[in-house]
């Protein structure tokens, strides 16, 4: 009898294990487990009273944390590629941290200047040449001048009280543990992506790379819609002179029975050739020069407005903030 | 599945940064580090559009970035202008000084007690001594050749 309870106990155990596990490896959890983390990374981190040594356990679960929820994350195909990612996110999410969390201004602004060379990378990675090099130009003067602000003004004495403290007790729990849920709910989107179209869109590009080089060289890239009354529109974006293309249309023709033949619930399936320019294109900054002067002409116009009335704004407040109040209580009396 | 893995992964990076700079805007005190975190929420916005644009390949993510850094040195220009006005009129960088702004019927804040500031924090970056020591002989100073 005691052995019969024995092994009953084991059965029970055993499923509990397992239903453990499953609880555990699902991803709704590991995303909730990863924001209670990265709350308390925050809260430990931010400055408020917390004693250096709760600090280092502040960074240890926000590491924990971070890398919780990329375990939801597939991988790239290219080794190189996902670890040059890993580099230049990792010292973004980093240095953008220490900026949020440093006493000193200082501090914040060189961690923060740190950032954006990690964010520039990312944008390099993923071939925005032009938007990298602006973003370290126009970014690295913005920062040269803050640190010359925080050089001027902020204490030359010491440091300051205000940099030590913060709201008060109930927004500093609060406010870490927020934008941890907020980031719980942004990475449960991200993660969540529809199967179905993935592999829709997955026997389009494989069918594709199947063809003979001549076609494929010339697709740039496949994208799927999927529409409520079970219709399938596969857009097909390729760089060619009017007549490869329609060889390229009669190549693609077998795709529709495949797709017919791998997903019955479909009702029906649509292909489209659209005839656009590749970002990948190695004339990249010209194409994108042509876009931003040609499409969005209106809007640059519009931009090159708004700097001009920011620059008359700030000089006018900057120039009204410098003289004495006197003089202007005294000269129009108001 | 290739391209859904990097879209997946920069939108993480998009949501963290973003996410980061919310929370310093919300918790820190000084003008300038909340504008840093200002900053660092249009660079998560901007690193998400950049990954859409990838993903759909068009040009419209791209575009936007460019008008957000454009949008961004606007906003640098006046919100730096503005905390050198602010900080010439208060004396320091605390944004409770301006609690004055608050809506009526608010009970103003105050700081019950200020945390004593720790042995690491006291260290401020310096430069090493370097070179040789001039030479600082008074006599020699007030001959007529130096002078």
């Amino acid at each position: 009898m005691n052995l019969a309870f024995l092994a009953q106990a084991s059965v029970d155990s055993a499923t509990v294990w397992e239903r453990v596990s499953e609880f555990s490896t699902s991803a709704t959890t590991r995303i909730a487990i990863a924001s209670i983390l990265l709350g308390l990374a925050l809260y430990l981190m931010l400055p408020g009273g917390t004693p250096s040594r709760k600090k280092w356990l502040g960074v240890g679960s926000g590491i924990i944390g971070v890398c919780l929820v990329w375990s939801l994350v597939p991988m790239a195909t290219s080794l190189t590629f996902q670890s040059a990612f890993w580099l230049m996110a990792s010292v973004a999410v980093v240095a953008s941290t220490a900026t949020v969390t440093s006493r000193s201004p200082v501090y914040s602004a060189i961690w923060f200047a740190v950032s954006l060379l990690g964010i520039a990378g990312l944008f390099l990675l993923q071939g925005a040449q032009f938007l990298g090099i602006a973003t370290v130009a126009v970014y690295a003067g913005a920062i040269v001048v803050t640190f010359l602000f925080v050089l001027m003004l902020a204490q030359p004495e010491g440091h300051s009280f205000y940099d030590r403290i913060t709201w008060g007790t109930a927004p500093r729990v609060l406010a870490p543990f927020l934008a941890a849920a907020l980031m719980a709910i942004l990475a449960n989107a991200v993660t969540h992506a529809d199967s179905e179209r993935i592999t829709l869109r997955q026997i389009a590009v494989d069918h594709i790379h199947s063809l003979d080089n001549s076609a494929d060289s010339h697709v740039n890239h496949v994208s799927v819609q999927k529409f409520e009354d079970g219709i399938a529109e596969i857009h097909v974006a390729v760089s060619a002179e009017p007549a490869q293309i329609e060889a390229i249309k009669s190549t693609l023709d077998p795709l529709k029975r495949k797709i017919a033949e791998s997903l019955p619930t479909l009702a029906d399936s649509v292909i489209r050739i659209e005839q656009t320019d590749s970002l990948q294109h190695s004339q990249h900054v010209a194409h994108l020069g042509s876009n931003l002067f040609g499409r969005y002409l209106i809007v640059i116009q519009l931009v090159g407005g708004l700097l001009l009335v920011a620059l008359v704004g700030a000089v006018a407040i900057a120039s009204h903030g410098s003289e004495p109040p006197k003089s202007a209580a005294v000269g129009t009396g108001g | 599945m290739n391209e859904i893995a990097i879209l997946q992964n920069y939108l993480l990076v998009g949501a963290i940064l973003f996410t980061l700079g919310l929370t310093g805007f919300l918790i820190r005190r000084n003008l300038i580090i909340m504008f840093l975190c200002a900053e660092m929420m249009l660079q998560g916005i901007s690193l998400s559009m950049i990954a859409w644009g990838r993903y759909h390949n068009d040009w419209g993510g791209q575009m936007l970035v460019i008008f957000i850094i454009a949008v961004a040195a606007c906003e640098a220009g006046i919100a730096l202008s503005l905390i050198l006005m602010l900080c010439r009129k208060s004396g320091s960088l605390d944004i409770i000084n301006w609690q004055n702004c608050r809506e009526e019927g608010t009970m103003p804040y105050t700081d019950r007690e200020v945390p004593e500031e720790s042995f690491d924090e006291d260290l401020w970056p310096s430069l090493t001594p370097a070179g040789v020591e001039p030479d600082t002989d008074p006599e020699k100073q007030m001959h007529r050749s130096n002078v």
